[in-house]
């Protein structure tokens, strides 16, 4: 599988989305799924060329107008969030 | 009755401390409140000018509910620029709990506001509110805790 770049977005990048960023971290790794994750605030995050979004449901509305494919999870500190949520859709997507 | 607590953490990772704020039973009507009360507690401890407390209302404004990052905890704050003076946390466990419109996450508990003056500033701080937070039995533990030294042992024990 080739790196995947991946945004998470929030409203300043300092809070939420840097934690979805450890948490995915932590997910990918243990499932071996190559990615650079970039942490972004809503005002130029959905600009970046990223493979894929990672938001929570109040940032859905921005994110699908991007056009790009995106998950979303409930609780960002939680990796069964991301177990379930995230790494089926970019096996879906980018997988082998 | 608020009962609250602060103390210094030392981040390994920043070499600099962290100061926690720690209020159980912080009486809130509605999630302005709550995020006011969250915020007072950010500047009675020195580490935020009293503007960061509107800045961090206008970001729920503007934005919505996406800071209720997890079930029954919001966690408000604002940019670096608008008057954060220190890295904090503030850990407001609500008298009672309030609405903030998230759709999946409410009704909310537990706040936990914080505020930084780099964006680098807090990295550690915010890993040991994700490990609180993302493991159901301590999130519940949060949510449950009647005293400070509860919370606090919560967060100390993070590992």
């Amino acid at each position: 599988m080739k790196e995947i770049y991946i945004a998470t977005i929030c409203g300043h990048g300092l809070g939420t989305a840097l934690v979805m960023k450890m948490t995915l971290f932590d997910v990918l790794q243990e499932n071996a799924i190559p990615s650079r994750i970039e942490v972004a605030d809503f005002g130029t995050g959905f600009m970046l060329p990223v493979d894929f979004f990672v938001v929570t449901p109040e940032m859905e509305d921005r994110v699908k107008a991007t056009g790009k494919p995106y998950a979303l999870v409930i609780n960002v500190a939680n990796k069964d969030d991301y177990r379930q949520n995230v790494v089926p859709k970019l096996r879906e997507l980018f997988g082998d | 009755m608020t009962d609250k607590a602060t103390q210094s953490v030392h981040l390994e990772e920043e070499n600099r401390e962290c100061t926690f704020i720690i209020g159980t039973d912080v009486p809130a009507a509605d999630w302005e409140e709550a995020v006011r009360a969250t915020g007072a507690m950010l500047v009675e401890a020195g580490a935020a000018e009293e503007r960061y407390i509107d800045a961090m209302i206008d970001v729920v404004k503007e934005l919505g509910p996406y800071i209720v990052l997890a079930p029954g905890v919001a966690m408000p704050h604002a940019g670096c620029d608008k008057g954060a003076v220190d890295v904090a946390v503030a850990v407001a466990r609500l008298a009672s709990p309030v609405e903030f419109g998230s759709k999946h996450n409410d009704p909310v508990r537990t706040v936990i506001g914080f505020c930084t003056p780099e964006a680098e500033g807090h990295i550690s701080m915010l890993r040991r509110i994700a490990l609180v937070l993302g493991n159901n039995e301590s999130l519940q533990c949060l949510h449950d805790a009647t005293s400070c030294e509860e919370v606090s042992a919560l967060f100390a024990n993070a590992a």
